[in-house]
């Protein structure tokens, strides 16, 4: 095929695209739609990636060590927690500097805690943070497994929840996402059909002077993409400025607590998945109502 | 060049559109198949354009089986066919120029090509002047040779006009007739359907005629004999 053709084949796609005014919008609304929860789902799992790579390299568990270890256990449960391979930092707390931490941190009610210094209640650790926290309850017994080593304080319980949750809504973002997507496929479908039915004429005329399958079609097709594209377009923008408006309200709040992904970071991915999934969605709505409607 | 071996057609709906048929048409023949409205002539040009299947017997062209045709294959059989109708099926809203450039178009011509075939075909049918024009600003007759020159414009050895004057009064329908027979002459095998006994009468040509699905006349004479 050479260019001309497929300038042609672009051109009709145009004209029919705005001929088909109402039914060419309501597609676009629903691809719209689909996109936007296709984005926001996007959104959602590239900082939850990215929450979990901040939790992962922040996740820090304190080790703590027998009452009447010497310094040279200490060295060797350093030495021993040295060699495990996924351990990343790994940084010593002494009992006197831990408590001098607490103290200060208990400002206001000083007098209750002097004479503490002489008689130091709390043990020396080591605080540790993991390479892959997906491997910890192994590395965690690896550690436990080291002669001198205590107890083992971490709050992975509350980890694991706060992933459990996240998860869900990952999924159900999920399946939103597919069910308006299918629904959009439904819409465009009936839409590049209204187009064949108008196009019958040139249909048979195209038949019957020996044009292929694939000329015949592409037209259609390139007008079901067009679609795609125009949503695209739309849900790129309104899924952008919306993520801007959530990172400057809501976003400042649970910033405190991890970071997210700032818009410059996402908007080139997000608009390539986004006219990824508007392709894909236009191409598929077309060939489904070409399939059944134009048997040639 | 067209062989029906013994062909039945009957449609879903139950109806036997072509009982047993069968003829020859040799390369460059002129034929014309005649009979009354609903006796199954159109069935069988939708047979050659291979638009139906035959229920039973084969239709051969150029000695191949249509039947073996695969789906894939279909176009380019199609290409090797000249087909005009009734109704003329041009589009509207293109020029006469663009609806025959579109024939050449749907087979990847080049633009050169094109600019070179189109003004011989036109020259042809006499519309060297309505080039620019649209459709609905041309007569019957005029539509119809646009239709021919598009059927004619990638010169397929064979030509079906399924009742190409049925919208046209005498007089212009025998210019198109004798447009046909000058295609004719430079070769190409041609198969008219018509209901025109004055033309078919004056033409003295090999006249089908169908009746109820049967043929019950082949041989060259008038529309009456
Ligand atoms: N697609 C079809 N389905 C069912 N019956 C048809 C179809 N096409 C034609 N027929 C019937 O077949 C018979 C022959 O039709 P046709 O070949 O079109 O006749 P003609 O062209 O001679 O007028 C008619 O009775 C017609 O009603
Ligand atoms: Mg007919």
């Amino acid at each position: 095929m050479n260019s001309k053709t497929f300038k042609f084949f672009i051109v009709e796609g145009l004209k029919s695209f705005f001929k088909n005014g109402l039914l060419s919008a309501a597609s676009v609304i629903t691809v719209s739609l689909s996109l936007i929860l296709f984005g926001v789902y996007v959104l959602f799992s590239m900082n939850l990636n990215y929450a979990a790579m901040q939790i992962e390299t922040n996740y820090e568990i304190q080790i703590f060590i027998d009452e009447n270890a010497d310094s040279s256990l200490i060295g060797q449960i350093e030495l021993g927690l040295g060699e495990i391979e996924n351990i990343n930092t790994i940084t010593f707390v002494a009992k006197g500097q831990a408590l001098k931490q607490w103290i200060d941190s208990m400002a206001d009610n000083i007098e209750a805690l002097e004479g503490l210094e002489d008689d130091n209640p709390l043990r020396d650790s080591f605080r540790i943070t993991f390479k892959n926290l997906q491997y910890a309850d192994e590395t965690l017994s690896e550690i436990k497994a080291i002669q001198g080593v205590s107890y083992i304080k971490n709050n992975k319980d509350v980890v694991d929840k706060l992933v459990d949750i996240t998860d869900k809504i990952k999924k159900s973002s999920f399946y939103f996402m597919l069910f308006f997507a299918v629904i959009s496929i439904f819409i465009i479908s009936n839409s590049i059909r209204i187009t064949v039915f108008a196009r019958r004429r040139e249909v048979n005329i195209m038949k019957f002077v020996g044009a292929t399958d694939w000329f015949i079609r592409l037209p259609f097709m390139i007008e079901g993409i067009i679609i795609g594209i125009v949503g695209a377009i739309i849900s790129a923008i309104i899924v952008s400025s919306a993520y801007g408006y959530f990172l400057s309200t809501t976003g400042v709040l649970i910033e405190t607590t991890v970071k997210l992904l700032k818009t410059g970071q996402v908007t080139r991915i997000l608009i390539a998945y986004l006219a990824g999934g508007g392709i894909v969605l236009g191409a598929l709505g077309s060939s489904l109502s070409l399939r059944k409607h134009l048997y040639v | 060049m067209i062989f029906f071996n013994n062909v039945t057609k009957q449609y879903e709906n139950g109806t036997v559109a072509l009982d047993n048929v069968g003829f020859f048409i040799d390369k460059g023949e002129f034929v014309f198949i005649v009979g009354s409205s609903g006796a199954g002539k159109s069935t069988i040009t939708k047979l050659i354009l291979c638009e139906e299947q035959p229920t039973n017997g084969s239709v051969l062209i150029n000695g191949i089986d249509l039947k073996g045709l695969s789906h894939r294959e279909m176009p380019y059989y199609r290409r090797q066919l000249g087909m005009v109708f009734q109704d003329f099926r041009l589009l509207p809203n293109k020029t006469v120029y663009e609806n025959i450039a579109f024939a050449m178009q749907v087979r990847n011509a080049t633009a050169k090509e094109i600019r070179r075939a189109i003004p011989n075909v036109l020259s042809m049918v006499g519309l060297s002047h309505k080039s620019k024009v649209k459709p609905g600003q041309l007569s019957g007759g005029e539509q119809q040779r646009v239709a021919l020159a598009r059927a004619m414009v990638n010169n397929p050895p064979v030509l079906i006009a399924d009742e190409p004057t049925g919208n046209l009064d005498p007089a212009t329908a025998f210019e198109i007739i004798q447009l046909l027979e000058d295609i004719n002459k430079r070769g190409t095998t041609v198969l008219t359907v018509t209901h025109a006994c004055d033309i078919v009468d004056k033409m003295k040509k090999r006249v089908i005629e169908i009746d109820n699905g049967k043929i019950i006349r082949d041989g060259v004479g008038g529309y009456n004999i």
